[in-house]
């Protein structure tokens, strides 16, 4: 297995650059500074890559890559207790035995429950990444992530082991990103289906010329594949299913919501085989797994060599189709409620742009449903909201209705670039 | 007060509002003897009432005691909103 630093001083790899709105980082320039981090003993005594700044991140991984024993990886909203919790980690890393790889240590984004630590390596990270060098010198890459988040990590290793070219906007500002990655010609973006609503809401998206459209991290439902399809006609649409904890696990592309239900019996690709737990949950296998959870007894694989991906799904004809979050559902009164449902519904609704559903402590039931929703431009809000009332009324049951919609003007997603789920 | 109407007027108000939306019937007549769980609304309809009443008011007073409060009827309801009114 080669290094990072292998792969990206590569001939072919020549092209990968890296693109902010600042500066122009050449894989020259980071190969060189990822050199002095390891001649300096810097790498090993600070084996922590911080997100706040792709410049150094990339450098510093490709330092550590099959020199050390681990590095760890800090998202730039990282709590300050996990930060400690790295700080603490980080002390006992030593250079690498020989034999050994690298630790790459993830925090899980902690959309519902708290964030826990998974130790990947690089070729758990990569093997399922698209290698094709004839084409990756081509592409130009955006980077809407945290690159120490798990799809922002995957975008930033996709682009250096295929020599791509990494744009990176360096902003929270929808608009602006997109305005930055027209400007630089960017031909691929991978982003979670909330960030998928805002870009296509941005003045500018119209005139973005992409290739490759790729949708992961929450449901990508039939309705953002129609639009997205509909305003990429020429894009290869994909939207792959990965986690923190299992890494890549697959990718769809026949532009419907959900999976094939063959992929149960065949497995959708290479080694990989799915299952369907008894309580309803995606469980994945794939051969190559050697990730783990760091410090916690708690198993990552089972001993048949399964994830349990914490995902529900339901097996509906011949598809398999994802309810959401099994811890993340609402219980209202004993009746559990899963958000993604209800806001699907709500989407699906005319003059609605974005929803979030979510829990709120009810002194008579335990929790009782809230939404938030952003109606599209040119749409009353008050209209909207009156039309939702009688769309939830009819196609939902009395307890899954949301107990008030609100109208706001955005709805706010992590840095992982999903919508929050705790209630506010 | 929620503009020119009191707490009592309110929470009937917003009542029958509830009522109306969840396509339920309400005892009628409607006094403040009326046990709330033979008022017609169901524990999914209290609950909605509560939320609502919390956007109206802007308070919820299952919140605002330590002490676990079960009004039985629809008087006691409404008196214990006033009180905790009266708190804020």
């Amino acid at each position: 297995m080669k290094t990072l630093a292998e792969m990206i001083s590569d001939p072919p790899n020549k092209g990968f650059v890296c693109i902010t709105p600042e500066t122009k980082v050449t894989r020259r320039d980071l190969l060189s500074k990822a050199s002095k981090l390891r001649e300096s003993g810097e790498a090993i005594s600070d084996p922590i890559v911080s997100g706040a700044d792709i410049l150094s991140a990339i450098p510093r991984m490709i330092a550590l890559d099959g020199f050390a024993s681990a590095l760890y990886l800090a998202p730039a909203d990282l709590s300050e207790e996990q930060r400690a919790r790295l700080r603490d980690l980080a002390r006992g890393v030593t250079s690498l035995q020989p034999g050994a790889k690298t630790q790459w240590v993830i925090a899980t984004s902690g959309t519902s429950g708290a964030p826990k630590l998974v130790a990947h390596n690089l070729q758990s990270l990569t093997h399922s990444l698209k290698i094709d060098r004839g084409v990756g010198t081509e592409l130009r890459w955006a980077l809407l992530y945290d690159p120490c988040r798990f799809a922002g990590l995957q975008v930033t290793l996709q682009a250096a082991v295929s020599g791509s070219t990494l744009l990176v906007p360096e902003s929270a500002d929808v608009e602006y990103c997109i305005e930055f990655l027209r400007c630089n010609a960017c031909t691929s973006i991978s982003a979670t289906p909330s960030m998928w609503r805002k870009v296509l809401s941005t003045s500018s998206v119209k005139e973005l010329r992409l290739s490759h459209v790729t949708l992961g991290g929450e449901i990508a439902d039939d309705r953002i594949l129609q639009l997205l399809h509909a305003t990429f006609p020429q894009a290869r649409i994909t939207h792959i299913y990965a986690s923190t904890e299992a890494g890549v696990g697959f990718s769809v592309r026949d532009g419907r919501a959900g999976f094939p239900a063959e992929y149960l019996k065949t497995g959708p690709s290479g080694k990989v085989k799915l299952r369907i737990s008894t309580n309803g949950i995606l469980q994945i296998h794939d051969e190559s797994f050697e990730q783990e959870y760091v410090g916690q007894s708690q198993r990552l694989i089972d001993r048949d060599g399964f994830i349990d991906t914490g995902d529900l799904v339901k097996l509906h004809g011949d598809r398999v189709f994802f309810l959401g979050r099994a811890n993340g559902s609402i219980n209202v009164g004993g009746q559990k409620v899963m958000p993604e449902e209800v806001e699907s519904l709500i989407r699906s609704c005319p003059g609605v742009e974005e929803a979030r559903v979510y829990s709120k402590p009810s002194p008579i039931l335990g929790s009782i449903v809230m939404a938030e929703v952003v109606a599209g431009k040119n749409n009353r809000s008050d209209e909207v909201r009156e039309q939702l009332k009688a769309m939830c009324h009819m196609r939902l049951e009395p307890f899954k209705r949301p107990v008030v919609i609100h109208m706001v003007d955005e709805i706010k997603v992590s840095a992982a670039g999903k919508i929050r789920r705790a209630g506010q | 007060m929620v503009g020119s109407m009191t707490i009592r007027q309110t929470i009937l108000h917003t009542l029958k509002d509830v009522a109306a939306s969840s396509q339920i019937i309400l005892v009628d007549p409607l006094t403040d003897e009326t046990v709330l769980l033979q008022s017609g609304l169901d524990s999914l309809g209290f609950a909605i009432l509560v939320a609502r009443l919390e956007e109206q008011l802007g308070f919820d007073p299952f919140t605002m005691t330590d002490e676990p409060v079960y009004p039985r009827t629809l008087g006691e309801f409404i008196t214990f909103y006033e009180l905790m009114y009266q708190r804020l």
